[in-house]
């Protein structure tokens, strides 16, 4: 079992990880477009919808990035005070909230994003990128990945004694 | 229900899920989807799903990763280091010129940077141990370090003023260009402070000796071309901004290559660096968006049952002048800056205050740098100033966390009367970007 939520929290560090990669990908067709438009005056009809798509397909998957890195801000000054069996019962609660959210979220993302890539729905821009689709995918995956991953966490602090320490966040 | 009493539910139960130390992302997108479908049943989920993908295709959102990854790039490179040393040799001399070479190196860094979190963190790094081996106050070092390094998003590029601009619909690149002048007169009035309270009582701030202010003549040339480029590389950003002939995206976008094309020629660019500052811009990109999505929903579905009205009503309905329904606001946004990080006050408040803002006859570029100046404040104030913890993670050991808030209250003061000055003189944000435009 252990072995297993290991290997799902690799997964999401891995996947973040990868996807960062877009936004470096984004900057070199930035660098394109500005060269085509102001150097030789050509400019392209896709570089602005694939920076687009590109950035929030990063955007959304960025939450599970955060999540894996237990990153996300929260106000923990009262929580930090609490004695640890509070704390943990406050976790398990905290954990439900964020399921329930995610759940409904990558419920009703993935009904739109079926929808929209059997029609290959696309925002009427000039290079028929299917925008729209693209979003809409990546917003469904990101929800179901956070709420696995969100799902191990949970299991994982049920497992273990509470301890002292409050959860590791990573500084970065 | 009445909107009344949703409001009020509303409040208290965001108030409660932050106390219990629920994400703000999960705390402002958990009470939308509640309201959501308590109102309007499964069909709510698509008015919040509908918003979140709406917003992530907004093409200036593109400017937030780039900014982060040109800061995130420049944070690993020596710049920071480079720039206090060539300061040194101008300022290292004068009663407190140390605290005041901290703060022109912060304002530089400012104006290539568009968070705190990294400023703060390599001033820490740079600047404090230097301030404390010269025995200078404590108070004074931290304070002009969390104050300084603070001025990220005041001086230009500013990732606050992307969102607000995003969320009140005006124009990103005149934002850019009122906040010059505000963000220069509180970096003024810091640098006085020093000065005064230095001449005052020198033992505050004793000068550095003169042989570590001496440098061979090739060290200097190599400092200086080492920092000529990435001083161009922000300089031709926001030029290209302030003249209209990029967007700020793609401007942003260039920035980026500018940082990592200069760090490549300082010969600090690596694989790893690189990497680095990817995953770092990944990470911060999740802080800031989720939020986004959050808040953006629960506006969304607030405004659409009638919560805009109703606010603006309560507002408008005050006894009291434009100026001093202005004070109001201020107000309510200096007391949820000690409680939530900027982002989301942005995203919640602004959809309401900004037409009011306009509908009293006031210009929402002023209002916009207001609130800006406004989470300069919210940075500093315990008990969740963020710019206490960032400092704390790299203070030398001995420095708590209730040293570092005692030393803010006089920056706190100060930001407050820069505050006040932009407000009573609206000129002051407004001269500059109609200067641009004629």
């Amino acid at each position: 079992m252990d072995r297993l939520f290991a290997i799902v929290e690799w997964l999401a560090e891995r996947i973040g990880r990868l996807f960062s990669y877009l936004f470096l990908i984004c900057m070199a067709i930035i660098a394109y477009e500005v060269v085509m438009r102001y150097g030789i005056n050509a400019p392209t009809i896709w570089a602005h919808d694939v920076t687009t798509a590109l950035c929030a397909t990063g955007f959304l998957l960025s939450g599970l990035y955060t999540l894996k890195r237990r990153a996300h801000i929260r106000v923990s000054l009262v929580y930090e005070k609490l004695p640890a069996e509070f704390r943990s019962i406050l976790d398990v609660i905290n954990s439900l909230i964020i399921l329930g959210f995610l759940g409904l979220l990558g419920y009703q993302s993935t009904k739109s994003a079926i929808t929209s890539v059997s029609i290959g729905e696309t925002a009427g821009t000039a290079s028929q990128l299917p925008l729209p689709a693209i979003v809409k995918t990546a917003l469904a995956a990101a929800c179901i990945l956070m709420f696995i991953l969100a799902l191990v966490q949970l299991i994982q602090s049920l497992l273990h004694e509470p301890s002292d320490e409050p959860p590791a966040v990573d500084p970065t | 229900m009445s909107i009344e009493l949703i409001t009020v539910l509303m409040v208290g139960a965001i108030a409660v899920l932050l106390i219990m130390g629920l994400p703000l992302a999960f705390v402002t997108g958990a009470v939308a989807m509640t309201v959501a479908v308590s109102e309007f049943g499964l069909n709510g989920l698509f008015l919040i799903e509908s918003r979140i993908t709406s917003l992530v295709r907004e093409f200036v959102l593109v400017a937030v990763p780039m900014f982060i990854l040109m800061a995130s790039v420049l944070e690993r490179s020596g710049v920071a280091r480079d720039l206090f040393r060539a300061m040194h040799i101008l300022a290292g001399g004068l009663r407190g010129g140390l605290a005041i070479q901290t703060m022109v190196v912060a304002v530089l860094m400012a104006a290539m940077t568009g968070i705190i979190g990294g400023e703060i963190i390599l001033l820490g790094l740079v600047a404090l141990p230097q301030m404390l081996r010269l025995k200078y106050d404590r108070s004074l070092a931290i304070g002009t370090i969390c104050a300084g390094g603070s001025l990220g998003t005041m001086i230009p590029p500013s990732i606050v003023l992307i969102i607000y601009g995003l969320t009140a619909g005006v124009d990103i690149g005149q934002l850019f260009v009122a906040t010059i002048m505000p963000g220069l007169l509180l970096a003024t009035i810091y640098v006085s402070y020093i000065v005064i309270r230095c001449q005052l009582n020198p033992e505050l701030g004793p000068p550095a000796p003169l042989e570590e202010r001496q440098l061979p003549r090739e060290e200097k040339l190599r400092l200086f071309i080492g920092l000529s480029l990435p001083l161009g590389v922000a300089a031709s950003v926001l030029g290209s901004i302030y003249l209209g002939i990029a967007s700020v995206s793609e401007a942003a976008g260039m920035g980026a290559l500018g940082a990592i094309v200069s760090a490549g020629v300082r010969r600090e660019l690596t694989w790893t660096m690189l990497r680095e500052a990817l995953y770092q811009t990944m990470n911060t990109c999740g802080m800031l968006l989720w939020i986004t999505f959050g808040a953006t929903a629960l506006i969304g579905i607030y405004n659409r049952m009638g919560g805009d009205t109703f606010v603006e009503g309560l507002i408008t309905g005050l006894p009291l002048g434009p100026l001093g329904i202005i004070m109001v606001m201020m107000a309510i946004l200096i007391i949820l800056g000690m409680f939530m990080d900027w982002i989301g006050i942005c995203l919640l408040t602004m959809p309401i205050f900004v037409p009011v803002v306009i509908t009293l006859g006031y210009s929402p570029i002023w209002f916009g740098i207001l609130f800006c100046m406004n989470m300069q404040i919210s940075y500093l104030t315990p008990p969740f100033g963020p710019a206490a913890f960032y400092l704390k993670g790299v203070a030398p050991p001995g420095i708590e966390l209730g040293h570092i808030y005692n030393a803010m209250w006089p920056f706190i003061a100060l930001q407050a009367c820069g505050l006040a000055l932009v407000l009573l003189f609206p000129e002051i944000a407004l001269w500059l970007p109609g200067q641009l435009q004629d």
